[in-house]
């Protein structure tokens, strides 16, 4: 079943390699955030696409949750000592994917023809693909002020209460090579447990994106990233109970209007009232099995 | 408050042990009196730089050493570990601004703590700690090289080398 994922990191990348394994090879398509890209050290990261590319080809470091398996500091040490910035943790297994794909941004290729590639070169079947290849950006609006969000995320770990959320670039951004094809193309579309307004909304920002979604005609399913009120990891049920008035499924539902036909909540999850079909099992990705099974309750829904 | 033993540092050559320990130690006080009073936690006050107050381990390990050094403090206490040479002032004042915090090393053990309630300690130093510390408080993760170099070998003193303090930088000449 040809299948697309609008993805963050994290969450997301565990729920993908779900859906991965339990899809054949090729019909899965994961759209992934690039509202938390940033320069640093001269080198262009994107976190969220990393993140899916190291969880789909198994190099993740799966105690931090991010960067790559048996990583070493070094360069990061050396930077530091002449002077660079070391708040933004770059490993050194991790920096040569950012060295390799910043020289090819800067000879001309779109940040969606670099993932292919680096994707070909992991080889996973699973395409990953830049939810655009212009720049956007997250910012994040705290009483203490406006944040880039990496600064927010990370060097203020993530302790500011939001009270809003904007995506610089989203008004001109277009959606990357590929897609609106793969939209076009999709037999069910997903929305990973990631951060509705951090990592689906800059996704869900890009207008032909946001487009397409609403006008499907298959159905749209979202997995909740709450269990029990709770986020998995992260800060979105603060910010839901900031921002939206609450943490229930409904709540969750909201962050995603006229967008999705259901909403896979946990079991810990009330239900309640809600304007969407909620599908309620354990969303609670442990392991890889449970993110497999999950993936095969998330597409039974997706069916209707 | 940094706590200090002169016989931790095993895995250093013999012929700088003592030396790399004393100097490692003189370059966190000098760092951290930048930022305010410091106590030393030892059982060796001879080797304590002056400007900073001694206050006798106990003797029943690294949490002990804390948990005594803290009983000295009101208010938000830093612990800084003694064998972080590249700290300085500005790292420190950083770890400070993050409230409750910790400095976490490659291997996971801690490094360096803020706590704004010297309460909210326990001692569970050892590996693995720095997971430990998260579960038990809102301890946010400082990333901050400065405090993440621990020194226990010679090839930790080159790896360094450029951001070692005066002192522990020093003793690369005699290593090299």
């Amino acid at each position: 079943m040809k299948t697309v994922l609008l993805s963050g990191g994290g969450g997301g990348a565990r729920f993908a390699r779900g859906l991965a394994d339990t899809l054949p090879p090729g019909d899965l398509t994961v759209v992934g955030n690039v509202g938390d890209d940033l320069e640093i050290l001269g080198l262009h990261v994107s976190p969220d696409l990393d993140s899916l590319l190291y969880t789909l080809a198994g190099l993740i470091d799966g105690g931090r949750g991010w960067g790559r398996k048996g990583e070493s500091w070094n360069a990061l040490v050396s930077a530091r000592a002449w002077g660079g910035e070391d708040w933004f943790r770059l490993g050194d297994l991790d920096l040569g994917l950012h060295l390799v794909r910043t020289e090819l941004l800067h000879a001309g290729m779109s940040l969606s023809g670099v993932t292919d590639q680096l994707r070909e070169k992991a080889s996973v079947s699973t395409r990953i693909l830049p939810a655009t290849d212009g720049r956007l950006r997250t910012h994040v609006h705290a009483p203490a002020g406006s944040f880039p969000f990496q600064e927010w995320f990370v060097a203020r770990a993530h302790e500011d209460e939001v009270d809003a959320v904007s995506y610089e670039g989203a008004e001109d951004a277009r959606a990357a090579s590929g897609v609106l094809e793969a939209l076009a193309d999709a037999e069910a579309i997903l929305i990973a447990p990631s951060n509705p307004y951090l990592s689906i909304g800059p996704i869900l920002a890009v207008g032909e994106i946001r487009t397409a979604v609403e006008s499907r005609r298959v159905r749209c399913v979202a997995v909740s990233p709450l269990v029990g009120g709770k986020a998995v990891s992260g800060p979105l049920d603060r910010m839901l109970s900031r921002m939206a008035g609450g943490t229930t499924p409904a709540h969750v539902a909201g962050c995603y209007p006229a967008l999705i036909d259901g909403l896979v909540i946990d079991g810990a999850d009330a239900p309640g009232e809600a304007d969407v079909e909620l599908v309620a099992t354990r969303t609670l990705m442990s392991d890889r099995d449970a993110a497999r099974r999950l993936a095969e309750h998330v597409l039974e829904a997706a069916c209707g | 408050m940094i706590p200090y033993r002169g016989d931790a540092k095993r895995r250093l050559p013999p012929a700088i042990r003592a030396a790399a320990a004393i100097a490692m130690l003189g370059d966190v006080v000098a760092a951290a009196l930048e930022v305010g009073p410091v106590l030393v936690v030892t059982d060796d006050s001879a080797v304590v730089p002056p400007g900073s107050e001694v206050v006798p381990d106990p003797g029943r390990g690294l949490g002990a050493a804390v948990a005594a050094g803290l009983t000295r403090v009101k208010g938000h206490a830093l612990v800084v570990n003694a064998d972080l040479p590249c700290a300085t002032a500005a790292a420190i004042v950083r770890l400070a601004a993050a409230g409750l915090a910790l400095v976490e090393a490659e291997d996971g053990t801690t490094n360096a703590l803020s706590l704004p309630d010297p309460s909210l300690f326990a001692p569970l130093y050892g590996p693995g700690s720095a997971v430990r510390f998260r579960a038990r408080g809102r301890f946010v993760t400082v990333a901050s090289v400065e405090l993440e170099a621990d020194v226990d070998s010679a090839e930790d003193l080159d790896r360094y080398a450029l951001l070692l303090g005066p002192r522990t930088r020093s003793l690369l000449a005699v290593t090299a």
